[in-house]
């Protein structure tokens, strides 16, 4: 029998960035999101910003874009739900083709989970309207590159949901 | 003016005047600028800066400024301006970006002071208007926020310096040092409304953005 590790490492989601260009990672540091903080401080083409609460995360970012940068923002499916007003106003209606790279705490393949924040998240995009690729392995890594693309022809925001606990 | 660097903030000696209790109406003096005036004294200082304008600051900006083609409005999402002007100045370190800031809409997102504080562009000037006719409220005083030190918040938090202006003639003056300073700087101008609250601009935000970086863009 073959067994395959399930994994994502952080080496793994780096990897696609550089590949895309990326060029600001715009994030509420977190304990979801703290795996990346170590690959992050050490790859020279990215630069982090930090915030004090995720809602300013699409703000930056925006700026960054209109300014010509290639943000991405990294944060917790809760600071979604914090970010609702950033979203609709900042990404959805001036057009802005962003990825944001969200934490699916509580999620759980076997569809059973008590936690609200991974029972709503889906939802809440659908109602924005905002596509998204889920990320457990390193398998599913070129999904960010997926997103980044689909971003990009559709000058909106996509959502790429990281479902997994991050190898080391 | 008072002013204030890190390290050296000692508390006002000229704070803000108490708001309970006055009124302002028009033709009253009042201690402190009438905002057009503000919006000017801005507005010749500026040079190629990109400014990112919000609220009722916008509604006076868009009135006075003469490269709209250099203005991002926030016509919604009031309370990110100083936010996407960090983002504008991190991705534009060679140009000065302005973020035209108020009172009200800064009291809504504080935790911001310390995002701008903690990345520290250099090129980050960040305006205040502190509206003692409290537009944004249809003049109801919140009491509870009048005692806030914004400019102490803005040094605590990483500012590399802060500026306050009531006088128009130290506005005018005061500007052109402020305007050289490395950042990021944090200038609070007391203000008041003389007139009727000006409209916001016609142009749709989506517009505008787009129009501003078409315009980065070619710049290459």
């Amino acid at each position: 029998m073959t067994t395959h590790e399930v994994v994502l490492h952080p080496a793994s989601v780096v990897e696609e960035l550089k590949k895309n260009n990326i060029s600001h990672v715009v994030w509420l540091p977190d304990s979801e999101t703290n795996f990346m903080y170590q690959l992050l401080t050490g790859e020279p083409s990215l630069s982090l910003v930090p915030v004090c609460r995720e809602g300013e995360t699409m703000a930056i970012a925006a700026g960054l874009w209109v300014g010509g940068k290639r943000p991405i923002v990294l944060i917790q499916n809760t600071g979604i739900f914090e970010s609702g007003d950033s979203i609709r106003g900042l990404g959805l209606d001036v057009n802005q083709p962003l990825v944001m790279l969200v934490g699916y705490r509580g999620w759980s393949r076997h569809g059973i989970t008590t936690d609200s924040a991974a029972r709503f998240i889906e939802h809440i995009l659908h109602a924005w309207g905002i596509n998204y690729y889920l990320i457990e392995t390193d398998e599913d890594a070129d999904r960010i590159s997926v997103a980044i693309a689909e971003s990009e022809r559709t000058q909106k925001p996509v959502a790429v949901l990281v479902g997994t606990e991050f190898g080391a | 003016m008072n002013e204030s660097a890190t390290g050296h903030h000692s508390p006002n000696p000229n704070p803000l005047p108490q708001r309970e209790g006055i009124r302002v109406s028009p033709g009253i003096p009042y201690p402190g600028i009438p905002y057009r005036e503000a919006a000017r004294a801005v507005n010749y200082h500026r040079g190629d800066a990109l400014v990112v304008s919000t609220s009722s600051a916008l509604r006076e900006w868009c009135q006075v400024s003469e490269r709209r083609e250099l203005d991002l409005d926030m016509t919604d999402c009031m309370d990110r301006a100083p936010a996407v002007g960090l983002g504008l100045a991190l991705a534009q370190p060679e140009r000065k970006v302005l973020a035209l800031d108020c009172d009200s809409t800064l009291r809504t997102n504080l935790g911001g002071l310390a995002t701008i504080g903690e990345s520290r562009p250099s090129n980050l000037v960040h305006f205040v208007f502190d509206d003692a006719t409290r537009p944004s409220t249809g003049g109801l005083p919140i009491k509870e926020l009048d005692h806030l030190d914004l400019a102490s918040m803005a040094i605590s938090s990483g500012y590399a310096k802060a500026y306050h202006f009531d006088r128009l003639e130290e506005l005018l003056i005061g500007l052109e040092d402020a305007m050289r300073q490395d950042g990021p700087v944090f200038v609070l101008v007391s203000v008041y409304r003389e007139d009727d609250v000006p409209a916001f601009p016609d142009r749709r935000m989506a517009e505008g953005w787009a129009q501003v970086r078409e315009h980065l863009a070619g710049q290459g």
